[in-house]
């Protein structure tokens, strides 16, 4: 059966983000007008990269299960987490664990047990900071994330197929990444073929739309170009969102359409909820 | 007439680990007639320590129904610590460790009856078997009852602790208990399903006479007939004698 690979440090993942950086993400969420995009983005990727550490995290050490990489796509392409273009991108989690950028020590809110709240202060590690300047390289970005893929298939053949998360909040302006989001869906390891999830930020206040499984729900061109650029979500992910309470039917696709901050944090968790069977 | 125990304790790590990442953990009290197994979670910080306190604390004391949250409670005091400084290892360590538990202790009566009990939380399952055949089995009945998501004893105190189950029965001279971490107990259930005699299997590889590591090559080869899922094994066999019988 697909994606029921064991994940493991011979056979780890690989979680490669696209990150729109142009000059747009630098505007606030709509309806949410005190969060830049940019800001909300970096948080969630952040969060995801502690939570992904946190899972692999023994204390005879830290378990590479994990291989991530970020390419921001804005003016140029960069990439994050200490990785290098071209074929350097993906970094194993290890190596993230025991060096983010910095440690910020930031306060939240927990109820008190009393029926009020506290403050709390938490350790919250930074490994990506927010970019935004430029036009929209998503073509680009998709390209450079060919060669990161095969070359990730071709060292672990056996492993669970590759993952792209890709966040943008705006229309490519190099050119139509349908094309090559096409070839890279026939890239495939021994357990399946690799998988583009998709996800559209805010732009106007209404309620996110995630992953839907039928086309024609959506009314403007770019959306569908989206939606046909994103991979249905494998079984155990198609779980994985009914159990965090989305009415998903087979065939759904990972895509998140107007999304707001929340949506950017539970589309990154469960386009990444592979990690059942760890080893 | 007296009972004596003969107890076989067999163990092997998931393949690609090493006998010091093994999680899964025993205890075995011979002179107070408890036993435990016990088998950490691999996402836990120290699940295999953990599971090897809770295994131990059993038998030292066995939990009752109306004491077992003040058990835990007790045992969690004997949790492993951690000294490590880094971020992950302090917000790992708050997460704490998490084990499934299953223990069993036997009584034998003047008259000669013995009796046994038996406290499950999760996965890790017994077998009783009297002249080769299975009477009983406990906690789990079916091979769909094993999830990725098995009930757990965490060693901070987070969520609610989830509800043990109880259970209790006669046994005779000669019986056999198998006590059983997770994996090998669905195999053996698959196995019993399709009358393939899993508990002649199992007793050819933890008898006395066997070398440890037939138990290893045992679990290898069904590891490779794709049988067994890839998990740490353990397997404690406890077989009833006469006292004669055992000198």
């Amino acid at each position: 059966m697909p994606y029921s690979a064991e994940i493991s440090r011979t056979n780890p993942a690989c979680i490669l983000m696209l990150i729109d950086q142009s000059k747009s993400m630098d505007e606030p969420f709509a309806g949410q007008p005190d969060k830049l995009k940019s800001e909300g983005v970096a948080d969630a990727v952040n969060r995801l990269i502690q939570n992904m550490v946190l899972k692999c995290a023994k204390i005879d050490g830290v378990r590479d299960y994990f291989h991530v990489g970020i390419i921001g796509y804005g003016g140029q392409l960069t990439t994050g987490l200490g990785g290098k273009l071209p074929d350097e991108v993906l970094v194993p989690i290890s190596q993230l664990a025991d060096k983010p950028l910095r440690v910020e020590n930031r306060s939240r809110l927990v109820e008190d047990g009393a029926g009020g709240t506290i403050e709390q202060t938490i350790k919250f590690p930074v490994w990506y900071d927010p970019v935004a300047t430029g036009r929209t390289l998503m073509n680009t970005a998709f390209e450079a994330a060919e060669l990161i893929v095969s070359s990730f298939i071709l060292s672990y053949p056996e492993s669970y197929p590759p993952i792209i998360l890709n966040i943008t909040d705006g229309k490519p302006s190099d050119a139509n990444p349908l094309p090559v989001a096409q070839r890279l869906k026939q890239l495939a390891s021994a357990d399946g073929p690799m998988l583009i999830f998709n996800l559209l930020l805010s732009t106007e206040p209404k309620p996110p739309i995630y992953f839907i499984a039928d086309e024609s729900l959506l009314l403007d061109t770019y959306s569908k170009l989206l939606y046909r650029m994103s991979s249905p979500l494998p079984p155990r992910l198609l779980e994985a969102a009914r159990a965090d309470g989305f009415v998903v039917t087979p065939g759904a696709r990972g895509v998140v359409f107007n999304a707001d901050l929340v949506a950017v944090v539970r589309f990154l968790d469960i386009g990444t909820r592979v990690t059942t069977k760890m080893r | 007439m007296s009972v004596v125990l003969d107890v076989q304790v067999r163990t092997t790590p998931k393949a690609g680990n090493t006998d010091s990442q093994n999680e899964d953990a025993a205890a075995i009290g011979s002179k107070v007639q408890r036993f435990a197994i016990a088998d950490g979670a691999s996402e836990g910080w120290q699940s295999g320590p953990w599971a090897k306190v809770l295994a131990t604390a059993f038998v030292r004391t066995q939990p009752e129904p109306q004491t077992f949250v003040d058990w835990v409670n007790s045992v969690r005091d004997l949790a492993p610590r951690t000294e490590s400084t880094s971020w992950y290892a302090e917000q790992k360590a708050a997460l704490g460790s998490f084990s499934t538990l299953l223990g069993i202790s036997f009584d034998t009566s003047k008259e000669g009856q013995i009796k046994w009990r038996a406290v499950a939380v999760g996965d890790s399952c017994l077998f009783q078997f009297r002249g080769g055949k299975l009477i009983a089995q406990f906690p789990i009945e079916s091979a769909s009852d094993f999830t990725n998501r098995p009930q757990l004893i965490g060693s901070v105190e987070m969520n609610e602790l989830p509800e043990p189950e109880w259970f209790a029965g006669r046994a005779e001279l000669r019986d056999v208990f198998y006590l059983l971490t997770d994996a090998l107990a669905e195999w053996f259930v698959l196995s019993s399903n399709a009358n393939e005699r899993p508990g002649k299997q199992l007793d050819q590889v933890t008898n006395v006479s066997q070398s440890k590591t037939s138990f290893a090559d045992w679990i290898k080869s069904l590891r490779e007939t794709k049988v067994l899922r890839n998990d740490d094994c353990t397997a404690v066999r406890i077989e009833l004698l006469p006292f004669q019988d055992s000198l």
